[in-house]
């Protein structure tokens, strides 16, 4: 093993916010490895590598950097393995780490590691015309009503009622489903990627193990990092593209709701990695690290999951969509409105955790590539053909998810993101400690009191884990989008701060 | 058991109502250790959801890889249970068992 000196040699500075990581740093790199961070961030870079290195391996998380390494390891990687300002050491893939594949390669591979295990986790924000001034003092009574229609945290179910049929069509159909059932509305799904519904999915795909754990939990929130926020606009950057998301003025309230696929989603990536294990043993792929299980595309595994990620990604805008509909039944009741005459409408719905077959250029060629986004947004600039018609002149929003108590974003994507990202760019904070260390350091009584402090309500399932979910355990969410802003891989639109939190 | 002991903040409320028995089998060390952990997890988190108190492997067969496993606990029941955080699956990022020495070490990473 090298020591933290001698792997230093392979990391190389580049431009105001960014690191290449060249051949070398692990086996068998493709291409090279880069990663967006600022002062701030690359020193949690840094030390994480050396941590690595001065415990010889034994145990604990194999840094990001070595992650993104070894994801440029994998056959028919294009262009180069990035790692966004939010990075972090995920499973296989770092969390904030993205790569695509050249489709007209035999070699190259889909990766279930490459998308995560909550497949197409994301974030959907919801605009009100409602001030400030108009929830404060129901503050505490509309966290408790959302917190009483929305189920919440370990083994809670799911209330909107769900037949072992009806998840099929569900997993088939996406938000489809929803709009047939009367859970949607039709302009909620155009103001979603892909509409809310992938049509390659095939529910037939997806094994009766992860339908067993999806039916129960459908239009759960989850635990973990998964919440709801009413938040309220604190700064608006850019006026015009604000303007065309329905938000006119500060201290305008929204809600986010941050949520993936469940137990669902966990399983069929849990079942592709079983079965890939055994195609890459035929196909004789090698690769650095076990997680990192994979598949040619073309292969039947490969095909297979592709399928079925389709299938709880559907599921994902599903769970999203039934949350959606939850959040404006109790806002109606609370204000004695309908959700239309408050105008609740979706601003966008991203996906964290996805890979999608997209067309980009690649040394001045226009090629099909399979794009893994793992804890990463997409971001298309202005007039790219497949963002909805609204956003076409300022570029498709990004929704930035802040950390329990600190604010969240909006961004808008750009061309130069195109370019250099593949059109990506973060999704969060990132973390920064891991949950023992953020156990080990903070109290929960503190944290919550911390909150109360700030006047934001709280209501949450597990209390006693909250310290995990502190805004001390991530990274600085204003660091990363500033940083992503520098590189110009976003631009900043929107900033929210939030007034109420549900979490599991 | 660590890892259920995640999932509520108080392990005393799960009494020893039901006994759940599992049979896993892999072709090496870590994808049974990867196994026997997942059976677990899929018990709770589907039907019957099973929160297991006390787990004892009863068969270890480590030339063939099998296991045989007894589970001692009850259904998860958030009235009883108070909320922990969710263990969604178990990954093999840096998964090492270390069977060299008298204790043995085990690191499995889980998702949260």
């Amino acid at each position: 093993m090298r020591t933290y000196n001698e792997e230093l040699k392979f990391v190389e500075k580049s431009g105001p916010c960014g690191y290449h990581i060249r051949k070398g740093f692990v086996d068998n790199m493709k291409v090279e490895g880069y990663f967006y961070a600022n002062k701030a961030l690359e020193k949690l870079m840094f030390d994480e590598l050396k941590q690595s290195c001065n415990s010889k391996g034994f145990g604990g998380f194999l840094p990001g950097m070595k992650q993104i390494a070894n994801v440029a390891a994998l056959p028919g990687i294009v262009g180069r393995s990035i790692g966004l300002p939010d990075v972090h050491s995920g499973y296989g893939f770092a969390i904030g780490n993205i790569a695509a594949f050249d489709m007209s390669d035999p070699k190259s591979v889909v990766s279930p590691g490459g998308v995560g295990f909550d497949i197409n986790c994301g974030v959907r924000l919801l605009r009100t015309n409602l001030h400030l001034r108009d929830v404060e003092g129901l503050k505490e009574q509309l966290a408790q009503c959302l917190f009483d229609h929305i189920p919440v945290g370990v083994g809670s179910k799911g209330i909107i009622p769900m037949t072992a049929q009806n998840l099929e069509e569900a997993l088939e159909m996406g938000m489809d489903w929803s709009l047939r059932e009367g859970y949607a509305w039709a302009e909620d799904k155009e103001h979603c990627e892909e509409y809310g519904r992938m049509l390659q999915a095939d529910p037939s795909k997806v094994s009766s193990r992860a339908k067993k754990r999806g039916l129960p939990q459908l239009g759960t929130l989850g635990a973990g990092n998964h919440y709801a926020e009413i938040q309220v606009v604190e700064e608006i950057y850019d006026k015009y593209a604000a303007k065309k998301m329905g938000v006119d003025f500060k201290d305008q309230v929204c809600v986010m709701i941050h949520s993936g696929s469940r137990g669902m989603g966990h399983q069929v990536a849990t079942d592709a990695l079983v079965a890939m294990e055994k195609a890459m043993k035929r196909d004789q792929i090698d690769v650095n690290d076990r997680q990192l299980a994979c598949a040619h595309i073309q292969s039947v595994e490969g095909q297979d999951y592709l399928k079925a990620m389709a299938s709880a990604a559907n599921y994902a805008w599903v769970n999203r969509t039934s949350m959606t509909f939850l959040t404006r039944q109790a806002f109606a009741k609370m204000f004695n409105s309908t959700p239309d005459d408050l105008d609740m409408h979706v601003i966008y719905d991203v996906s964290h955790n996805i890979a999608k077959v997209e067309e980009h250029f690649i040394d001045g060629k226009q090629k099909t590539l399979l794009v893994h986004r793992k804890g990463s947004t997409r971001a298309f600039p202005p007039h790219h053909p497949l963002i909805p018609v609204d956003y076409q002149l300022t570029g498709q929003p990004v929704l930035i998810g802040g950390t329990m108590g600190t604010c969240s974003y909006v961004l808008t994507g750009t061309d130069q993101g195109m370019v250099e990202t593949f059109g990506t760019t973060c999704h969060g904070a990132g973390r920064a400690l891991s949950r023992a260390k953020s156990r080990r350091n903070l109290d929960y009584t503190d944290v919550l009191s911390a909150l109360a402090n700030q006047g934001i309500s709280i209501r949450i399932a597990s209390p006693k884990l909250v310290m995990e979910e502190a805004p001390e355990s991530y990274k600085n969410v204003t660091d990363v989008v500033d940083t992503c802003h520098e590189a110009g891989i976003s631009k900043k639109c929107i900033k929210l701060r939030p007034i109420a939190v549900i979490k599991g | 058991m660590a890892m259920f002991n995640y999932m509520t903040t108080d392990y005393d409320t799960v009494e020893m109502k039901e006994v759940h028995e599992l049979e896993v089998s892999a072709d090496d060390l870590l994808s049974l250790m990867y196994h026997f952990l997942d059976e677990f997890l899929f018990l709770f988190s589907a039907e019957p959801f099973f929160i297991p108190r006390v787990v004892k492997i009863t068969e270890m067969d480590l030339d063939n890889f099998k296991l045989k496993v007894v589970g001692y606990g009850e259904p998860f029941d958030i009235s009883k249970h108070p909320q922990g955080t969710e263990v969604k699956a178990i990954t093999y990022s840096n998964m090492q068992v270390h069977a060299d020495s008298e204790k043995h070490d085990i690191f499995v990473i889980i998702d949260i």
